[in-house]
């Protein structure tokens, strides 16, 4: 079947069976940040902004995003450059292996567009759902915290 | 190859023709609303999904009566966490459980009619809307109203929910959920709510609910027997906590033995009921 998706910003068509999943559409198109780690729901590794809402593309069939807006980390950099939030987690050394990063950046991009001004506790439980293996999270969490306070006193919309 | 057993998806544009297309697929269509379960743990054998997500079912008000608010089968668990009719309802007890269900993630996919389809014995949200009196618009033809407890926890070919309703109750009555797992993403291994109403300082009505028994949660009917026309004062906690426990048929599973349920179930009874009773008139009054 066609699926027609906007990705990235770029309206598309592409081939999908009715049982494939967006992550494995969005990977077979070449959008290698989308990651899979459980398949499950479990992880957050396959995070992708769904009409602007972060959610587990593993458990999201391709043929239910059919019209949808789809953002991956290919797709949110400021202009050529970095988004705030990717800029915020290089200069927090919140990044190690990397796996989790592009899932971490999209959920703290719809996390903030909601909530600009977080407590840490908000952070922490907006990333309850992407786990990372390698950080201990706090690096993670300061990320996030500084990412808000680059968003509140710039221009950028998150 | 996710579903491999998926043979199609449809996207009917009505209520109607989602119910025929669901009556029509001979036992192997099913609806699919946020996939969060469908697509996790598929059906076995071929299936047509039917997906509801796209209906015009995600509205969030307060019904024509002002006695419920309404919440369409298709609205998101992030939605209903954001509807500002939600926020302060019982003393934004409905927000705070839902904002331990899952993650952020699953709850902008999730939604509260496939949470109902779904009903796992451990569903945080079955506990709380059980014991806040919910019911579930149901339509089958025609639409009807039916109680929350009253839905059967396994999918249906001839029927579909359209609507979730939460009773809107005065200042006098107060409720109240806990829930308890290992991790806070982890699922419940056990968890229980109250609703306390109060008039002239007496407990009027009561629901006392447990979930994740590990059975599919239900009304203690023996512990709120226990509360009726009591000032809710320790003896009658101490009551309902005690006739909860023995009422209720505790079990071992992976999660958690029956022992360690019976000290669980026993802490979060009485932890509602005070909360519960903090909420009402009788909050001003020291425990006796
Ligand atoms: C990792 C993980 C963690 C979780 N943690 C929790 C937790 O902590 N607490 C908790 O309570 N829950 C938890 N859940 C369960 C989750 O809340 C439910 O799985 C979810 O709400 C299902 O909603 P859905 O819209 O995705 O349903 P779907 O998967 O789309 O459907 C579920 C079922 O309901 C049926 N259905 C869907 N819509 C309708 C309708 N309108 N009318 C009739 N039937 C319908 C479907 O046919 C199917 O049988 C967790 C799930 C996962 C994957
Ligand atoms: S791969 Fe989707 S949540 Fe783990
Ligand atoms: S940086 Fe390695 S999993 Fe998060």
């Amino acid at each position: 079947m066609k699926i027609r998706m906007t990705v990235n910003g770029t309206p598309r068509e592409m081939d999908a069976a009715p049982g494939d999943t967006l992550l494995e559409l969005l990977r077979r198109e070449g959008l290698k940040s989308v990651k899979k780690g459980c398949g499950t729901g479990d992880c957050g590794a396959c995070a992708v902004l769904l009409n602007g809402r972060a959610v587990n593309s593993c458990l999201v069939l391709a043929a239910k995003a059919d019209g949808a807006s789809v953002t991956t980390i290919e797709g949110i950099s400021d202009n050529g450059g970095l988004h705030p939030v990717q800029q915020a987690f290089l200069d927090s050394g919140a990044i190690q292996c990397g796996y989790c990063t592009p899932s971490m950046v999209l959920t703290a991009i719809d996390f903030l567009s909601r909530n600009p001004d977080p407590t840490d506790d908000q952070i922490r439980a907006a990333i309850a759902g992407n786990l990372c293996r390698c950080t201990g999270y706090d690096k993670q969490v300061a990320a996030i915290r500084d990412a808000a306070s680059r968003i509140r006193g710039g221009t950028h919309e998150a | 190859m996710g579903l491999p057993h998926v043979t199609s998806i449809v996207r009917p544009s009505s209520v109607e023709a989602a119910l025929n297309l669901l009556k029509n697929g001979n036992g192997a269509a099913r609806l699919l609303a946020g996939g969060v379960d469908i697509v996790r743990q598929p059906p076995s054998g071929d299936i047509t999904l039917v997906d509801v997500s796209a209906l015009p079912l995600r509205d969030i008000a307060v019904t024509e009566d002002g006695q419920a608010i309404s919440i369409g089968a298709t609205a998101t668990l992030t939605e209903i966490m954001e509807s500002k009719l939600i926020v302060n309802l019982y003393h934004g007890e409905l927000i705070a459980m839902l904002g331990r269900v899952a993650s952020p993630l699953l709850r902008n996919l999730a939604t509260i009619g496939g949470s109902i389809g779904s009903s796992h014995p451990w569903s945080d949200i079955h506990c709380l809307l059980l014991a806040l009196g919910a019911k579930v618009e149901v339509y089958d033809g025609s639409y009807r109203t039916v109680d929350l407890a009253d839905i059967a926890p396994r999918p249906r070919q001839d029927q579909l929910f359209t609507r979730v309703l939460i009773p809107i109750h005065g200042n006098g009555t107060a409720v109240a959920f806990e829930t308890f797992s290992l991790t806070k993403f982890d699922v419940a291994m056990l968890n229980c709510a109250c609703s306390i109403s109060i008039v002239a300082g007496k407990v009027v009505a009561a629901r006392v609910v447990a979930g994740g028994t590990p059975a599919r949660a239900s009304r203690i009917h023996a512990a709120e027997e226990r509360l009726l026309g009591t000032e809710l004062d320790a003896a009658s906690i101490q009551h309902a906590t005690d006739a909860a426990v023995s009422d209720t048929g505790l079990r071992d599973d992976v999660r958690a033995s029956a022992e360690y349920r019976r000290v669980l179930l026993k802490t979060g009874i009485r932890r509602c009921l005070l909360r519960a009773r903090a909420r009402t008139a009788l909050g001003s009054k020291p425990l006796s």
